[in-house]
C-alpha cells in the first residue's frame, strides 16, 4: 500500500507500509484453461509478467496497489480541487472525476463537459495527481485526451466498438471498465480491440455485473478478477463503489479486492456526499476514505 | 576550431559526467561523428580541461524546461570568458535501470541525480518502500548499479547509459512530465560565429538605481528585438547586487546593433557571450501534441 503522504520520512520506521507482493506477484498459472486464440494480445503467456502501464509517471501493474479516488462527477472548481487535496493527503495516487456522465435517465445530471475537464486539469496542476475521466463518444476523444492522463471507457460503453477503435489510435492509456452484463470473454475481447488497434496501454477495471441480486447495486465479481489476472497480462483495477452501490460496503469490498490481487482501486470520494449530484449514496467522505486507506495499509502489510 | 571540420583528428568536446550521460548524447546530436566526447568528473574539472587545452570545446547544459537554469554554468561561463557558438535542445527521457536478473520485486533502492529523482516523483510516490539515494550524475548511477550486480539497486538514467553498461530497463519512460527538455550550449575559448546565427547571449551590469533594469531593456523594445530569456545572478564580492544574462533574437543584425549601442550608453558593462543559431523547438511542439 502506498503512503504518498510521507513516503520518505516514514520508510525507516514503517517498512511494513508496503505492497501485498506475495498476493499479487505470485507467478501466473500457466496455460490458462479458457485461453483462446482470439485473445492474441491480451492473454498472458507462461511466465509473462504483468504489463506495467505508466500513467503520467504513475505505474499501474508494477506490484504496487494504485488507489484512484475522486467524485463521481466534477461539480465545481472548488469541489474537485478540495477533493484532490484531501484524497492525495490520504495516499491516493490519481484523481478521478466525471465530465461526461452516462446516466440511466436522460432527465438526470449529465455532467458539465469541457468546463469540468478544465477544472479537472486545474486540480491536477494544483495537486500533482494525474487524472482519469470518462470519454463517451468517439468524437470527444481528442478533446478529453487534451485534459486527461487516463481515458476511461465506461461500463455501458465497453462494447462500443467505434469508441474502442478510436481509442486504439490514441497515444493515451485507456481504462476499460467491464460491462454490467459482459462475460469475461467479451471483456477481454473488448481489450483486444484496443491492443490490436495499436494502443498497448490498457488497464482493465471490474465494477460489478448484473445478477438476480438486487440488495447490492451490482455483484462485484472478485473471483473474475483473480481469473482475469491469470488469463491476461493486463493490470486489473477494482471499482468497489459501483460494485456495491453502498458506502458502508466500499471498505470491505476494497480490502477483498486488494487481497484477491487487484493492481489498484478506483473509489468515489465526495467532500459532502449528501450533496452530491450523482452517486452520493456510494461515495465516501474524505475522512472515511482516509480511514479506509489506513485499513488497506494494515491489511496489505499483514499479507506481505 | 571548425565546427564542420572533416579532418581525421576529431574535435575533443568536454562534458561533465560519465560516459552515457545526457550531455554525451547531446554532443552526438550537435556534432555527430566530428566530435569525440571527453568525460570530466566535475564542473570545475570540465572548465579546467578547456583552459588546459586537453579539450577543444565544452558542451554543457544551461537550462531545463522543468527545473530552470543551471546556475553554476552561468557563473563559470563568465568567469572563464568563454564564447557560446551553438546550442541544441534534447528531450530528456528517464528509465528505471537495474542489473540483469533484477525485477521490480527485487528493487529496494533507487539512485540518481537529485534532478532525475525529482522528475520521477510519481513513480517514487507509488513505491514508498524504495529508498531514494541521490548520486553525482545519472549515467554514473547506472554504472554503479550494474557493476554492483545487486538486484535490490536500481538507477534512473537515459537509454544510452543502460546500453553502455549492460543494464536492464525495468520500466521505460518514467518521467512525470514528457515535456522535459534540456538546452545545451557549445562553449569555445574564443569568438567564432557560424552562418545562420540568429540568437545572442549577453551579460550586463547596471548601476544600482531605480529604473536601471527598465532603462536597460527599453532599447530592445524600441528596435523590435525579441527578449527570449533573462537570468539574474549575484555578483561575487558585492552582496545583494546582481548581473543579468539576456538571450535575445538576432535575426535583424542592424536593429540588434542599434539596441546594443543604446544599452552600452546606460549600462556599467555589457559583454556579448555568444552569437549562434537558435535550436529548433519543433520537437517541443511535437512532444506536446503526443504527450504520451
Amino acid at each position: 500500500m502506498r503512503n504518498a503522504q510521507a513516503p520518505l520520512r516514514e520508510r525507516s520506521r514503517a517498512p511494513a507500509v508496503q505492497i501485498a507482493r506475495p498476493i499479487r506477484r505470485r507467478p501466473p498459472v500457466s496455460a490458462a484453461p479458457s485461453a483462446e486464440p482470439a485473445f492474441r494480445m491480451a492473454s498472458r503467456h507462461e511466465g509473462q509478467a504483468t504489463t506495467v502501464v505508466m500513467v503520467a509517471g504513475v505505474p499501474i501493474g508494477a506490484g504496487n496497489l494504485v488507489v484512484i479516488a475522486g467524485p463521481c462527477s466534477v461539480e465545481s472548481r472548488q469541489q474537485i480541487r478540495e477533493t484532490a487535496h484531501r484524497v492525495k493527503a490520504a495516499g491516493a495516487l490519481m484523481l478521478r472525476g466525471g465530465a461526461y456522465k452516462p446516466r440511466t435517465s436522460p432527465y438526470e445530471f449529465q455532467g458539465l463537459g469541457q468546463k469540468a475537464l478544465q477544472w479537472l486539469a486545474e486540480a491536477r496542476e494544483a495537486s500533482g495527481l494525474p487524472v482519469v475521466t470518462e470519454v463517451l463518444s468517439p468524437e470527444d476523444v481528442d478533446l478529453v485526451a487534451d485534459y486527461a492522463d487516463l481515458l476511461q471507457v465506461g461500463a455501458r460503453n465497453m462494447q462500443n466498438y467505434a469508441l474502442l477503435r478510436r481509442l486504439a489510435a490514441s497515444t493515451k492509456p485507456v481504462l476499460l471498465k467491464r460491462g454490467p452484463a459482459a462475460t469475461i470473454r467479451e471483456w477481454l475481447l473488448a481489450a483486444e480491440y484496443l491492443l490490436s488497434g495499436g494502443n498497448p496501454n490498457v488497464v482493465l477495471c471490474e465494477r460489478g455485473i448484473r445478477t438476480f441480486e438486487t440488495a447490492t447495486r451490482n455483484t462485484l465479481d472478485l473471483a473474475g478478477v483473480a481469473l482475469v489476472k491469470e488469463l491476461s497480462h493486463l493490470p486489473v483495477l477494482v471499482d468497489p463503489s459501483h460494485g456495491t452501490g453502498q458506502r458502508r460496503l466500499v471498505p470491505p469490498a476494497s480490502r477483498a479486492a486488494a487481497a484477491v490481487g487487484a493492481d489498484g482501486l478506483i473509489i468515489e470520494v465526495h467532500p459532502r456526499p449528501d450533496q452530491a449530484l450523482s452517486d452520493g449514496e456510494q461515495s465516501l467522505d474524505p475522512a472515511q476514505f482516509a480511514s479506509l486507506m489506513t485499513d488497506l495499509r494494515l491489511m496489505v502489510a499483514a499479507c506481505a | 576550431m571548425r565546427l564542420n571540420a572533416t579532418s581525421e583528428a576529431r574535435t575533443r568536446i568536454g562534458f561533465q559526467g560519465e560516459p552515457g550521460a545526457f550531455s554525451e548524447e547531446a554532443v552526438r546530436d550537435l556534432l555527430g561523428g566530428y566530435a569525440r566526447a571527453v568525460p570530466c568528473p566535475t564542473w570545475d574539472a570540465t572548465f579546467a580541461a578547456l583552459a588546459a587545452g586537453s579539450v577543444d570545446a565544452l558542451l554543457v547544459p544551461i537550462e531545463n524546461s522543468l527545473a530552470g537554469s543551471v546556475l553554476r554554468v552561468y557563473d563559470l561561463l563568465l568567469e572563464h570568458g568563454l564564447w557560446i557558438a551553438a546550442e541544441t535542445i534534447r528531450n530528456i527521457e528517464h528509465h528505471l535501470i537495474a542489473c540483469p536478473g533484477a525485477s521490480l520485486d527485487s528493487i529496494r533502492s533507487v539512485e540518481s541525480h537529485p534532478m532525475a529523482l525529482a522528475q520521477c516523483e510519481r513513480l517514487l510516490a507509488a513505491h514508498p518502500e524504495w529508498a531514494r539515494i541521490p548520486a553525482e550524475d545519472t549515467a554514473g548511477s547506472a554504472r554503479h548499479v550494474v557493476e554492483s550486480g545487486d538486484p535490490t539497486r536500481a538507477a534512473i538514467a537515459g537509454r544510452a547509459a543502460a546500453e553502455l553498461y549492460g543494464g536492464e530497463i525495468l520500466l521505460e519512460d518514467i518521467r512525470d512530465d514528457k515535456r522535459n527538455f534540456t538546452r545545451f550550449v557549445l562553449l569555445l575559448p574564443a569568438r567564432e560565429v557560424v552562418p545562420g546565427a540568429d540568437k545572442m547571449t549577453l551579460a550586463m551590469r547596471l548601476v544600482h538605481r531605480p529604473g536601471a533594469l527598465l532603462d536597460a531593456l527599453q532599447p530592445f523594445a524600441r528596435h523590435g528585438v525579441n527578449l527570449l530569456k533573462i537570468e539574474s545572478r549575484p555578483i561575487h564580492g558585492c552582496p545583494w547586487e546582481y548581473q543579468f544574462f539576456l538571450d535575445v533574437g538576432a535575426e535583424r543584425a542592424q536593429d540588434l546593433e542599434k539596441a546594443l549601442d543604446e544599452l552600452r550608453q546606460g549600462a556599467e558593462e555589457v559583454r556579448v557571450l555568444g552569437l549562434y543559431p537558435a535550436a529548433p523547438t519543433l520537437d517541443c511542439v511535437e512532444a506536446q501534441g503526443g504527450l504520451q
